[in-house]
């Protein structure tokens, strides 16, 4: 099994609008502003994260080879399969027919797929059957966890 | 304006874009009921021809591919 091992979990649904109010001053661990009573403001999440629903899924990543990226085992990631990916982009990639989540990035002038953990060392990609599969542009970390919420 | 579209082995190219463990592999696509093969990948033409009732594949080949529903 790769480290960080992806499971695709669906396309990302555009279609309906969910709004949340929206805090407009930025939440500082501080005093509350008197004005946060007057929320106009209205975000939907999808439609701010998500610039091509049709071409966008969700990902679970499983294993901990991305954490110096801030990609925890178990996070779910939006990854967006329409962008050209460049170097320094985290990427999707099939490796030995599997998805994984890695660093796209160069070594002495050659394509790798780089790990965010110290314990795992990099990918060549030269006379290797590797494809990358969309780039990531959103990781959710869940602080709770799904489940105790 | 109109575009149209076509995709080389559709179905069978679909379920490699999720599963790219079936790269390079001959996969077909059944019909509605495990009937018929629908799609063929590259792989899977020499062996299989179009439309043919996967009963009807020999058992020798039969083992060699993979049939999806």
């Amino acid at each position: 099994m790769h480290p960080s091992r992806c499971i695709v979990l669906g396309l990302v649904d555009a279609s309906v609008i969910n709004h949340l109010p929206l805090v407009d001053t930025p939440v500082r661990a501080g005093f509350p502003s008197p004005a946060d009573d007057y929320l106009e403001t209205k975000l939907d999440l999808t439609e701010h994260l998500v610039k091509h629903p049709s071409a966008t899924y969700y990902i679970k990543v499983m294993g901990d080879s991305m954490v110096d990226h801030s990609i925890f085992n178990d996070d779910l990631l939006i990854v967006d399969r329409s962008l050209t990916p460049q170097i320094g982009d985290v990427v999707i990639a099939a490796v030995d027919g599997e998805l994984t989540c890695k660093c796209l990035g160069l070594i002495d002038g050659q394509h790798h797929l780089l790990s965010g953990n110290a314990l795992y060392p990099p990918i060549a990609l030269v006379g290797k059957e590797v494809h990358i599969w969309g780039v990531v542009i959103h990781t959710i970390h869940s602080l709770r966890g799904l489940r105790n919420s | 304006m109109i575009g149209l579209v076509d995709c080389n082995n559709f179905y069978a190219s679909c379920e490699r874009v999720f599963n790219p463990k079936l790269e390079g592999k001959p996969i077909g696509i059944l019909s509605n009921n495990d009937g018929c093969v629908i799609a063929r990948s590259n792989e899977l033409k020499p062996l299989v021809a179009m439309g043919m009732a996967a009963f009807q594949i020999p058992p020798n080949i039969r083992k060699q591919i993979t049939l999806m529903r």
